[in-house]
């Protein structure tokens, strides 16, 4: 477990900021969580950056090959919420300032330089190869407070 | 001061119960259709919408109503994509359907893009809902 302190004091941060971020609630906050984990779990606003939120939330009418257009006023809160929230406010951010950037424009969350950087002692075997997971995007087969936005290390089960 | 306090609230129930037989969500919405220029719905129509087939422009296998919410509406349904498990649609078993005039309106545009590829006329609409709305 190379660097693992390291990873324990990223982990630690972000869940802060989470917890944070939750506290100054809104209806965007109550729009993104019930939009948004219909289909998946709500991804932490933080996991993105405004930018790739933005990219996002333009193309809900092909959104991974699903149709999950918003009513413009609906979409508009939403929009607000992760953008206020985004990496690019997230005490990850601010502590490493950009050693976590991704070059360009992501749209998913496991192509961002920081998913990738505290996943790469994840062998492929475990989630993609493994019936029991599939893919990295369902956060919460794995960390079993994803739903409530906790991703502390100690909570990982991966099922075999 | 007792027998007023009943009144009143057989009042306020009556006036509510008034209401909500008058003018549901789902009435609200077939009839602002018909405003938009629908004429009768037709649950026959709805079922035949319903279980039409539309080619997927990449390729992937034919998308219908049916296909993910299968044709049988008191049973569970499965997205052909994604795999999401999709509850009932039919108000007969799951009464959380067609409560809200904002689900159904979302839903409605959601799917008729991602199936036909275009939305819904008002007429195709109602007729979707009746069909939804009367299967047992």
């Amino acid at each position: 477990m190379k660097n693992s302190n390291l990873i324990q004091a990223i982990l630690f941060t972000l869940v802060a900021g989470l917890v944070s971020a939750n506290a100054n609630a809104d209806s965007g906050a109550d729009l993104y969580k019930s939009e948004c984990s219909a289909c998946h779990i709500a991804y932490p606003p933080a996991f993105l950056t405004s930018a790739s939120w933005d990219a996002v939330l333009a193309h809900l009418d092909d959104h991974f090959g699903d149709n999950a257009e918003l009513a413009a006023q609906e979409l508009a809160s939403i929009k607000q919420y992760v953008e206020k929230n985004s990496f690019d406010h997230s005490r990850i951010k601010r502590r490493y300032g950009n050693r976590f950037d991704t070059p360009g424009t992501p749209l998913r969350v496991t192509k961002t330089r920081f998913f990738r950087a505290i996943h790469d002692e994840v062998p492929d075997r475990l989630v993609t190869g493994n019936p029991a997971v599939k893919t990295f995007a369902r956060c919460e087969v794995c960390h079993r407070g994803a739903q409530y936005g906790s991703f502390d290390e100690d909570e990982v089960r991966i099922p075999r | 001061m007792y027998r007023k306090k009943v009144i009143n609230l057989l009042t306020v129930l009556m006036v509510l119960s008034v209401q909500s037989a008058m003018a549901s969500p789902l009435d609200d919405l077939l009839n602002s259709y018909k405003a938009q220029g629908a004429t009768q719905f037709s649950a026959q129509r709805g079922k035949q919408f319903w279980a039409t087939k539309h080619a997927d422009k990449q390729g992937g296998p034919a998308r219908s109503c049916s296909a993910c919410h299968s044709n049988n509406l008191t049973r569970m349904g499965k997205h052909i994509r994604t795999g999401k498990a999709i509850k009932p649609m039919a108000p007969s078993v799951n009464s959380a359907r067609l409560k809200k005039a904002r689900k159904m309106k979302k839903w409605l545009h959601r799917n008729c893009k991602w199936v036909l590829g275009r939305t819904c006329t008002a007429q195709e609409k109602g007729d979707i809902l009746t069909f939804i709305n009367t299967f047992k």
